[in-house]
């Protein structure tokens, strides 16, 4: 059973982001709400291994997950998969080749018109027309964008899946088709962890909800359990994220 | 004299940290050559539009700038040679100054201004844009699908535009020559090749070999040393093409007197 564990895990820049961090993620949906929301990136790229973390380990069933990419490990980073809050696709390759990047790294044994079909599908999924794939991403809404980034993540299938900001520029069906494909993937048991600035659904959705303060595991539970919590920390940042 | 001397100790450290750090990043890249041709499947698009932007949209201009050139020596040398009684080294100065200086540091100047600044500006970008960090988080090296491709393309396109620039200033040259005192091309061509010696070819192949590499290097790292902010692009590559043309000239005076005392 795949296994994402933090083990004291600390990162500061300017501020401290994380402190002596400690969790184990197991095959659920996790929420991340802290109150530094503006870190909620690094948050996700200290867990996902993009960032080094200035103390402590996070480990992919027991591997150092930001050490495996330097030693080159590409099967952590295979099921490792990383939906950005913006940006991400290569912008001087068109939309069929920034699909294939991730695809054609790690799996060069599947033939192109295999790739092709299932890249077809997923498109399809998202109510988007083939004929964007010859197209530049500037060409591109920001929505559209948006959606593509979520394609080129479940092209590879990875076992873990972060996502920052899932919703931000998102039209409404893109964001349908999103919740649609995270409930779906959290039947498969699949480990995915997000952080959501401007939509609350999505925490309700979620096994777990994590609450950081100053960098610090405040406390984890279902999101309904804590609407009732009486703790101002906890009331304020919800009362904060539903009012957005 | 304690302030010099911790303001001298200070950015001496800084010198070795970037010294190191370059290095490594040299290093980086002679690993991941091994990879690039094993991960050809990602990586060839990259070599092939490197070398389609810096060798062959290069080519009208190199060959506008080359003609030039070869007809100038031409023309400065048939007027002030036969002042000194020594127009037979015409062709020895066409030779030595094109095929062993100006050929590969022409060649080289265009290329970082026209190659390098949009190798710094575009990995600049693509930093900014997170896209380096989405090709670190498929498990792809930056170096390896960034950088190698750019270097391979443009130590390439150098060699065959540095042979190409060559050819077009003789061409050149002949040209002027013909002009002032029509002689035949297979008499231009013998007198010619008579002067050129082995040592002017390999000289003016390993210095584009060379020019090559430290542009592309120079270029691809100020680039990806931007953080997050699209200002500092223009800097970064403000940077690339300084320290591209220093290092060039630098080499080449190395290599020039590798050669002459070898």
């Amino acid at each position: 059973m795949q296994k994402l564990e933090a083990n004291n895990v600390s990162y500061n820049k300017e501020n401290q982001i994380l402190n002596d961090f400690s969790f184990s993620f197991d095959q659920q949906l996790y929420g991340i709400l802290s109150d530094q929301s503006e870190e909620n990136t690094n948050v996700l790229k200290v867990l996902a291994g993009l960032l080094e973390p200035n103390g402590g380990k996070v480990l992919l069933d027991g591997k150092n997950v930001f050490t495996s990419f330097q030693k080159k490990e590409r099967t952590i980073r295979k099921q490792i998969g990383f939906v950005f809050q913006y940006g991400g696709l290569l912008s001087n390759i068109n939309v069929l080749e920034n699909l294939l990047v991730p695809y054609d790294f790690h799996f060069p044994e599947i033939s192109f018109e295999e790739k092709k079909k299932k890249i077809a599908r997923l498109m399809e999924i998202f109510e988007l027309p083939g004929k964007i794939l010859t197209e530049r991403p500037a060409k591109l809404t920001i929505s559209t964008r948006k959606a593509l980034l979520f394609i080129r993540t479940y092209l590879t299938e990875p076992k873990i899946i972060f996502y920052d900001d899932p919703f931000m520029n998102c039209s409404f069906q893109i964001k349908r088709t999103i919740l649609q494909m995270i409930l779906k993937l959290k039947e498969e048991n699949i480990i995915q962890i997000f952080c959501e600035s401007i939509d609350a659904q999505l925490y309700e959705l979620a096994d777990t909800v994590i609450f950081l303060q100053q960098g610090t595991l405040y406390s984890s539970n279902t999101f309904n359990e804590f609407k009732k919590s009486k703790s101002d920390f906890v009331t304020g940042l919800i009362s904060k994220l539903l009012a957005e | 004299m304690q302030q010099i001397s911790f303001a001298l100790g200070r950015q001496t450290l800084l010198l070795y940290r970037k010294s190191i750090s370059v290095f490594s990043f040299v290093l980086e890249i002679i690993y991941e050559l091994k990879n690039f041709f094993l991960q050809r499947k990602i990586t060839r698009l990259i070599l092939i539009r490197q070398i389609l932007f810096t060798g062959f949209e290069a080519l009208g201009l190199i060959a506008f700038v080359a003609v030039a050139v070869g007809g100038i020596i031409i023309l400065e040398g048939s007027a002030i040679l036969p002042g000194f009684g020594q127009s037979k080294l015409l062709y020895t100065i066409l030779v030595t100054v094109i095929l062993r200086e100006l050929g590969g540091l022409l060649t080289a100047f265009i290329i970082i201004a026209r190659s390098g600044t949009a190798i710094a500006a575009e990995l600049g970008n693509m930093v900014v844009n997170q896209e380096v960090e989405s090709l670190v988080s498929f498990g792809i090296s930056p170096i390896l699908y960034l950088v190698v491709p750019r270097v391979l393309g443009v130590v390439l396109s150098m060699i065959a535009l540095n042979i190409y620039f060559n050819i077009a200033a003789l061409a050149g040259g002949w040209f002027m020559a013909y002009l002032f005192a029509p002689i035949p091309i297979p008499d231009f061509l013998y007198k010619l090749f008579s002067e050129i010696s082995v040592s002017d070819i390999t000289s003016s192949f390993i210095k584009s070999l060379f020019f090559g590499f430290i542009i592309a290097v120079v270029s691809s790292y100020q680039g990806l040393q931007v953080n997050f902010a699209s200002t500092e692009v223009p800097q970064r590559t403000i940077k690339a093409v300084v320290l591209s043309l220093s290092w060039v000239i630098i080499v080449d005076i190395l290599i020039t007197a590798i050669m002459y005392l070898v």
